[in-house]
């Protein structure tokens, strides 16, 4: 009964990286802290935040680009705020992402209602959404057309920021330095680094990452913000990029993979395919992600030498679990 | 001959001890100089001034004639110190080239120059013969190798005194010959080489002159050519007081622990214990001499059953039980009590009260827990008893152990282990930090295992200890038994030779 | 006799302050956005205490029961050091698997009340368990995996419902409602208090009991504390975390089924989730430092300002969600100076 022909019909095909776009930005941002040693779960409340000042900035200033800047300064001043309690303050990791989480969401909600006096969501012909661009030539190539033009500039721009990220992490000396202040805080303090600044600058880029986020999706996804419109991609974000291994090309994959999970999903609810069940996917597999990747790094640690093989051989023994 | 560097007259204090006691070193450019003493005697604490990560209280440092002043580890650096610490701080995930360059990286075009800064490191290694992969991952590498990282890390920043903390202590043999090779090359190369260790042999063979520190204080600096491992000992090893235990003969009786040809691999694979075979009897101590890091630690944590290492072979048998795999609560049932030589971090829970820190030891008491529920007025008894009798000075029992001074905490951990009374008591570095009465009357209690028929295993660094504790003396040097000494045979200088890994010619 | 008061004080002194703190700023926050605190708070006490015949405190209460149920769950994983924070997934499991048995089973009332029961302590038990598990072989951090395994388990629910057992005659996405007799009866008339609501301060006697008296409340906290102390003393440390997280998830399970049986007596997707209880919960057992009685009292303070927001909504201008942005502000002021004081729970690098 299923009908696969939809995996060709553009709509689907267009649809696919704008589900991956916000989700991408996020896991990004959440990628370069993990890389200085944090992890940070306060990116569903930095999206949010971008949300709602996209919206804001694009109605009062009446232009999409200056809404995207709005947007970013609103995510920028949550991931100020979170690093201020997290590395000044020296807060535990997880309860300053459920505070800022909700700090995040209410606010964004508080904003709506003071600010435009509405609930639930906000939208108004006067608010400019970001444009659909079209790429000459390739946008009339069947299939490969419809999955890769006809976006907004902030989704070529996420793919932009796959190759950005990179250079920054292994081509800059600040990349290096963010590598080792979140493998070894110390080694890098004794060599001169600013291990503070340094987490602090790769929250802040975090911010802004999410901040676009944010913005496709109030802009650019639809043109309006509604409450709570991040709806989890935060968590997803930070999924994909567990699943990544922080790796930008990791990262890149597996938000490609949920973007994709996602638009499925969507496609399928009318069908009566369960969209639950695929939504539940990402978890699920990063979850086995995990648990093979410590398997293998344990057999490789454990891995027997040759002297150690010598007395497997020559007398019982059990190994204990190190 | 320029000097290198100068110490003049330095003092350093730490809140119990004095660690460095006015010192004066002065080491020439070229120079291989070996810092050798016992546990506690102030070498680290010495070279940590030398390299900014401490202050002395008072004295002076000169570089090449010059008065230095150091704030931290980069104002050394700046100066030509280099430091390859016993653990090395390397970025495992990172290559050998961004570990070398890391902190002071070669730019161009505001990126960073992966070029420049590999063919420095191809460079660098190639005049100092240390041969090296430079995109390796650290973590892929072997100890040996990673420690010429560390020394290339130096060598990057210009240093021209290498200062190295135990350097052979996590090397095989192999590895050792080839470091020596290149601390020769380096000193051909003009650099001053400075390394802390306690082998004796080592000293005798790659090292000029020798410092040997006691109790912080400078007991002699020798040219090696001049001198010989027996008086390097001699230096070394000594005490300031003498212990007056009274000891009455007592009979030795059945074998309470026995421990077979264990061989022992770490988390890194690395044989850390090497065919250990020993006994422990009723009415008997057993004293483990040994510096710190030569196998001792995964000893005992091993036969107390909470190690966490890749492969254990052999046996070990507790009251004629084989628990080599069996769970540290069952050997505790059979028959063991454990003081261990971490007294913050695993012998005690500073933030619960004294009271609760001794009852992780009488769970089973029927007394104080009846049916899983605890009694207060029990426990509370219980503890005062206790707290009495071991001369715990505590103004109130539901205090917080945190509050408790070092030496008291380590009498409430001795208080709540050693009133088991069980067949075999485990003790490591049990009068650490305790004042001259408080360790008498531990040697007291320990010594009184002995008529009630338990047997005693003695960890201790303190030579003395050892001494007059224990009625046979193992020597552990690198994963082995080196030697074993009867107390009528024992000799602090042969022992202290020992430790430094010479094995005597007549025992 | 002195140095207990002196700990109470101790105990009481940061959550004070951030209470205050978060009520001053949340004060700041409605000047600058144009609204009257003084009326805004008046409005939010009203709200949260007042009411005709106080049934504005009748909705306190009953919205507290589920918030100090949860942050009693979470709390107690807390209390052994361990960041149970997907209290969210096993509530909900507790709460649909319970449901479903009390539905279709074939049993008579009263076995079948019990069965739900134990359903749903036994199902979100074991889902809490399944994280200590891979916590102790894999070493994956309690944190991320219960995070992580809310979303299924929501989804999960939510599907069942949706796709096997709607109840069709609705024409809403719910299931059946169970069967009179299983549905816990109201106390107090016209208001959604049933008799289940009184477990949850008999479930603080008992945990705050357990806590103190007994061995294994002795063993968690010392677990809490310094787990390798514990190792050290013979007490086998992935037991008690495997057996501990099994305990915390069936009390959000539990909460689960008070939820269904005792108010809407059927399961709908969001019931459990919109109302954010177990966020709400898991602030609450940071802001009482896990302490059961503190819960008690933690609990009904936010579900005060929670609810207070509401009736602040109607009576003022200022939108409700002034309550939520003061939760937050209080658990940053709590986090912040915990974090300068070095620790929240514990100082062992278990988790993350």
């Amino acid at each position: 009964m299923e009908n696969v022909s939809f995996l060709t019909d553009p709509i689907f095909l267009n649809s696919i990286f704008r589900f991956v776009a916000p989700i991408l930005f996020a896991a990004l941002g959440g990628m370069l802290c993990t890389h200085v040693g944090i992890t940070n779960i306060a990116l569903e409340g930095f999206i949010i935040m971008g949300c709602f000042g996209a919206v804001l900035g694009s109605y009062f200033l009446k232009s999409a680009f200056l809404g995207v800047i709005i947007g970013v300064l609103f995510s920028v001043l949550a991931s100020l705020l979170y690093a201020f309690l997290k590395v000044s303050f020296g807060a535990d990791e997880v309860v300053v992402g459920l505070a800022l989480n909700l700090f995040c969401s209410s606010m964004t909600v508080f904003l709506l209602r003071s600010i435009f006096k509405v609930t639930g969501s906000f939208t108004s012909p006067d608010l400019k959404g970001l444009g659909i661009i079209n790429i000459p030539i390739i946008r009339s190539i069947p299939l490969v057309g419809p999955l890769f033009s006809g976006h907004t500039v902030l989704i070529y721009i996420s793919w932009l920021f796959v190759f950005l990220t990179y250079i920054l992490l292994y081509r800059t000396v600040f990349g290096l330095r963010m590598r080792g202040v979140g493998e070894h805080s110390e080694a890098s303090a004794t060599l001169g680094v600013n291990v503070h600044k340094t987490k602090y600058i790769a929250i802040l880029l975090s911010g802004v990452l999410c901040g676009l986020a944010g913005a496709q999706l109030s802009l650019g996804n639809v043109t309006m913000f509604v409450e709570d419109m991040s709806s989890g991609r935060g968590w997803i974000a930070i999924v994909a990029n567990l699943l990544g291994q922080s790796l930008p090309l990791g990262v890149f994959l597996s938000s490609l993979l949920f973007g994709f999970v996602t638009s499925l999903s969507f496609r399928f609810q009318g069908l009566g395919w369960a969209s639950e069940l695929t939504e539940m996917l990402p978890y699920i597999i990063t979850i086995i992600s995990l648990i093979l990747v410590y398997i293998f790094s344990d057999k490789k640690r454990k891995r027997p030498s040759k002297e150690i093989l010598a007395y497997k051989n020559e007398q019982m023994n059990h190994r204990i679990d190190g | 001959m320029a000097l290198a560097f100068e110490l003049n007259h330095i003092h350093k204090y730490f809140p119990n001890v004095k660690a460095n006691d006015d010192i004066t070193l002065a080491v020439e450019k070229g120079e291989i100089h070996a810092i050798v003493g016992e546990n506690g005697a102030g070498k680290t604490t010495l070279m940590n001034i030398l390299y900014g990560l401490y202050q002395p209280d008072s004295g002076e440092i000169k570089i090449n004639g010059e008065k230095k002043v150091f704030h931290s580890p980069l104002d050394a650096i700046k100066n030509g110190l280099g430091m390859v610490h016993q653990n090395f701080m390397l970025f495992s995930k990172l290559s050998v080239w961004e570990n070398i360059v890391y902190g002071a990286e070669p730019v161009k075009l505001g990126f960073l120059d992966k070029n420049t800064a590999r063919t420095t490191v191809i460079a660098l290694s190639k005049q100092y013969n240390l041969e090296i992969d430079p995109d390796a991952k650290v973590s892929d590498l072997p100890v040996g190798v990673r420690q010429r990282v560390e020394i290339l890390k130096a060598l990057y920043r210009k240093a021209e005194i290498l200062i190295f903390d135990e350097p052979t202590a996590v090397l095989t043999p192999q590895e050792q010959t080839v470091f020596f090779e290149v601390l020769r090359n380096l000193a051909s190369n003009g650099k001053t080489i400075i390394f802390i260790t306690h082998k004796l042999n080592e000293v005798m063979a790659i090292s000029d002159r020798i410092t040997v520190l006691r109790s912080g204080k400078v007991t002699a600096q020798l040219k090696t050519a001049k001198t010989s491992i027996f008086e390097i000992s001699r230096y070394m090893v000594g005490h300031d007081f003498t212990f007056n235990t009274i000891r009455d003969e007592c009979p030795i009786g059945d074998v309470i622990l026995s421990v077979k040809n264990l061989n022992v691999f770490d988390k890194e694979n690395f044989h850390v214990l090497k065919d250990i075979s020993f006994d422990v009897h009723e009415g008997e101590i057993v004293g483990i001499a040994g510096v710190a890091g030569n196998g001792q630690d995964e000893l005992i944590r091993v036969i107390t059953g909470l190690s966490s290492v890749n492969y254990i072979f052999g046996n070990i048998l507790l009251n004629a039980s084989d628990i080599t795999f069996l769970s540290n609560r069952f050997r505790r049932e059979t028959g063991l009590s454990y003081i261990p030589e971490d007294r913050t971090e695993v012998g005690s829970a500073l933030k619960a009260s004294v009271a609760e820190n001794i009852l992780i030891g009488y769970l089973d008491n029927s007394q104080i827990v009846r049916n899983g529920i605890i009694s207060e007025t029990q426990l509370t008894i219980f503890c005062q008893k206790l707290v009495a009798k071991y001369q715990v000075k505590t103004s109130d029992i539901h205090e917080a152990a945190a509050n408790l001074s070092g030496g008291n905490l380590q009498k409430l951990i001795i208080s709540r282990e050693m009133n088991h009374s069980s067949k075999l008591l485990i003790a490591e570095q049990p009068t650490r930090g305790v004042d001259i009465g408080g360790i008498e009357f531990i040697h007291k209690n320990i010594l009184e295992q002995r008529p009630q028929r338990n047997g005693v295993l003695l960890v201790s660094t303190e030579l003395s200890e050892i001494l007059a504790l224990s009625d046979r003396i193992l020597v552990f040097y690198e994963g082995k038994i080196i030697g074993e000494v009867n107390r009528d045979q024992a000799d602090e200088n042969k022992i202290g030779m020992m430790m430094a890994g010479v094995i005597p010619q007549n025992s | 006799m002195d140095s207990r008061i002196l700990n109470f004080w101790k105990a009481i002194k940061l959550p004070l302050l951030a209470v205050l703190g978060g009520f001053v700023l949340g004060a700041l926050l409605m000047i600058l956005a144009g609204y009257n605190p003084i009326t805004g708070y008046a409005a939010l006490l009203d709200g949260a205490f007042g009411g005709k015949r106080s049934a504005n405190l009748v909705g306190t209460l009953v919205r507290a029961a589920p918030i100090i149920g949860l942050a009693l769950g979470a709390g107690l994983a807390f209390k052994g050091g361990y960041f149970n924070i997907g209290g969210e997934g096993q509530m909900v499991l507790g709460a649909i698997s319970s449901t479903l048995v009390g539905i279709y089973s074939p049993f008579p009332i009263w076995i079948t009340f019990l069965l739900s029961l134990f359903t749903a302590i036994l199902v979100s038990g074991t889902y809490a368990w399944i994280c200590a598990r891979m916590d102790v072989r894999f070493k994956i951090p309690v944190f991320i995996s219960s995070l992580l395994l809310n979303y299924p388990a929501n989804y999960f629910a939510t599907y069942l419902v949706n796709h096997h057992f709607r109840d069709r005659a609705s024409g809403v996405v719910q299931t059946q409602k169970i069967p009179t007799g299983l549905q816990i009866p109201k106390i107090i008339p016209n208001s959604q208090f049933h008799a289940g609501i009184i477990i949850i301060p008999v479930l603080v006697i008992f945990l705050a009991w357990l806590l103190k008296k007994t061995e294994i409340g002795y063993k968690i906290r010392m677990s809490g504390y310094n787990s390798k102390f514990l190792a050290y003393g013979g007490v086998d440390t992935g037991k008690l975390e495997m057996g501990l997280l099994f305990a915390s998830g069936a009390i959000m399970g539990l909460v689960g089924f008070l939820e269904v049986f005792g108010t809407r007596y059927r399961y709908i997707p969001g019931m459990l989730t919109t109302p954010l209880y177990a966020w709400t919960a898991i602030t609450t057992a940071i802001l009482a430092d896990s302490n059961p009685l503190g819960i008690l009292i933690a609990g009904f303070l936010m579900s005060a300002i929670q609810n207070g927001g509401y009736g602040m909504e109607r009576m003022s201008e200022v939108p409700r969600e002034i309550s939520r942005v003061i939760q937050s502000i209080i658990i940053m002021i709590i986090c912040a100076v915990s974090g300068l004081r070095g620790s929240l729970l514990r100082s062992d690098k278990k988790d993350s």
